[in-house]
């Protein structure tokens, strides 16, 4: 069902259209380059491109020509950004001619190429050691990507255990479910193009999705209860860890 | 002259001690978390920033920039022990003893820089040297009450941490809210339903936003789009 309607006629890049690579430069400092494939058969050419890089409150805007002559900057050093996580990217292409310039395409949440996971490409999640001070777990969802089960990095060989400790899977997968799933419902990204996956995967947990827009609070967070028991009980979850508990205590 | 910044093990330190605060503990500042080895590491390099009292938030900023203007900053940008050491440095001003021996810290993320975006602006030293550093006279509607106070016009500002990048929103904003006699924002900008507050400045960018490119305009673009509203702040 469309949920979101497009008054003002700006197109939406695709991911496709711009390629971005990060790289460091002589003396550590990264910076970005653009490999362009726009379609500009509906773009005047006197548009003007920008690339913004940004992470966190931090940001870098950089003016690319336009749409009939791109024009890259000489210096594309990332050198006014937070770089302690991954940098995300917008693409902006802006009409000029008046006064105020208009926006007519845009991309957002774009991730470099040489930032992808490529493990992770067949996964729901992106799974991340990060520094959470004492937090356990959390799950990201401003990545450009699909979420991510973020692990305190502190935790010993924490990727490995959550691959293969029951304890962590049981008690960590069922909370990361409901709250990507109360994510996508309190956001409205049911049509979101990076959350489809999730809600297959939670459509044929429990089929039942209430998908009529004045579903109402209740009616969502009972089917997420659902989506998330299934998973568990698919997965036999509590059984496994409470039978690999006892045969820890013998 | 700062020479140290908290390490990990510092930061935790410092958490805990607000946590503490938070619960009700009536400790002192645990200053020396920044020179202790085991909680600190030198700084790459030192940075020319002397104690001082501050009037408000925008002089904190002021003496921040000043201070770092002599530094490459980038590296220090996304450093929790850098930013969090300097809140501890402050912390009696930002955080100070009540009568009683009490203290009323806010959450720790305004303290500690936080890895969480939509916390991070929030920190108390670090956002107040962005925007002195970036807008200089046009943040200080913004910063301009005691070190102790969390700004409720940035809290409505950060609605979108995107717009706090966009100069000519910032200092349109400011040509509409700052009174120079007062040396704070107008009576009346930071209500919630009034009209041409600013959190109505905040929800009409919403709505612009989807057709225009709010990073490229100016103030006076900015001035001359806004409805009737925004007259009785254009006019004071």
């Amino acid at each position: 069902m469309q949920r979101t309607i497009n008054h003002t006629g700006r197109r939406k890049i695709e991911s496709r259209e711009i390629q971005i690579h990060l790289h460091e430069k002589q003396g550590g400092r990264l910076a970005f380059d653009v490999d362009f494939s726009l379609d500009t058969r509906s773009l005047p050419s006197t548009a003007a491109i920008y690339i913004e890089a940004y992470r966190n409150n931090t940001l870098q805007r950089f003016f690319f020509g336009s749409v009939g002559h791109i024009d890259k900057p000489d210096d594309l050093s990332l050198d006014q950004l937070d770089l302690s996580g991954p940098v995300l990217f917008r693409v902006r292409i802006v009409d000029e001619s008046e006064r105020v310039g208009r926006l007519i395409a845009s991309a957002d949440r774009l991730k470099a190429s040489g930032d992808i996971d490529e493990d992770s490409r067949a996964s729901l999640f992106t799974v991340r050691k990060r520094p959470l001070g004492e937090v356990t777990w959390k799950v990201e969802f401003e990545t450009g990507g699909k979420p991510e089960l973020c692990i305190n990095d502190k935790i010993p060989a924490a990727i490995e255990q959550l691959k293969n400790n029951v304890l962590f899977q049981s008690l960590i997968f069922p909370a990361a479910l409901r709250e990507v799933l109360s994510y996508i419902c309190h956001a409205d990204l049911e049509e979101d193009e990076i959350y489809q996956e999730w809600i297959r995967f939670a459509e044929h947990l429990a089929p039942d999705r209430p998908v009529d827009g004045n579903s109402d609070l209740i009616e969502k967070l009972n089917w997420i209860d659902e989506v998330v028991e299934s998973f568990c009980k698919q997965f036999e979850l509590s059984s496994t860890l409470s039978h690999r508990m006892e045969e820890g205590d013998d | 002259m700062i020479e140290r910044k908290l390490n990990d093990y510092g930061v935790l330190k410092f958490e805990r001690f607000i946590e503490d605060l938070r619960a009700g503990a009536k400790q002192n500042t645990p200053h020396f978390l920044l020179t202790d080895h085991g909680t600190s590491e030198p700084l790459e390099e030192p940075v020319d920033l002397g104690s001082g009292e501050f009037e408000t938030r925008y002089d904190l900023g002021v003496h921040l920039v000043k201070g770092l203007s002599s530094v490459d900053t980038q590296p220090l940008i996304g450093d929790v022990g850098f930013w969090s050491g300097l809140a501890l440095y402050w912390f009696d001003q930002l955080c100070p003893v009540k009568a009683d021996g009490s203290r009323n810290p806010s959450k720790s993320y305004n303290y500690i820089l936080s890895q969480d975006y939509k916390h991070r602006p929030r920190h108390s030293v670090f956002t107040t040297w962005q925007l002195v550093e970036k807008y200089d006279r046009d943040s200080w509607f913004l910063l301009s009450k005691g070190l102790h106070v969390r700004g409720e016009l940035i809290e409505q500002l950060m609605a979108r941490q995107y717009f706090l990048s966009c100069d000519g929103l910032i200092r349109a904003a400011s040509q509409l809210y700052f009174d120079s006699d007062r040396k704070t924002f107008k009576r009346g900008a930071s209500g919630r339903t009034s009209p041409g507050c600013v959190y109505r400045y905040v929800n009409w960018l919403k709505q612009i936003e989807i057709n225009y490119d709010l990073f490229s305009m100016s103030a006076d673009d900015f001035l001359s789009l806004m409805p009737a509203e925004f007259d009785r702040f254009k006019e004071v």
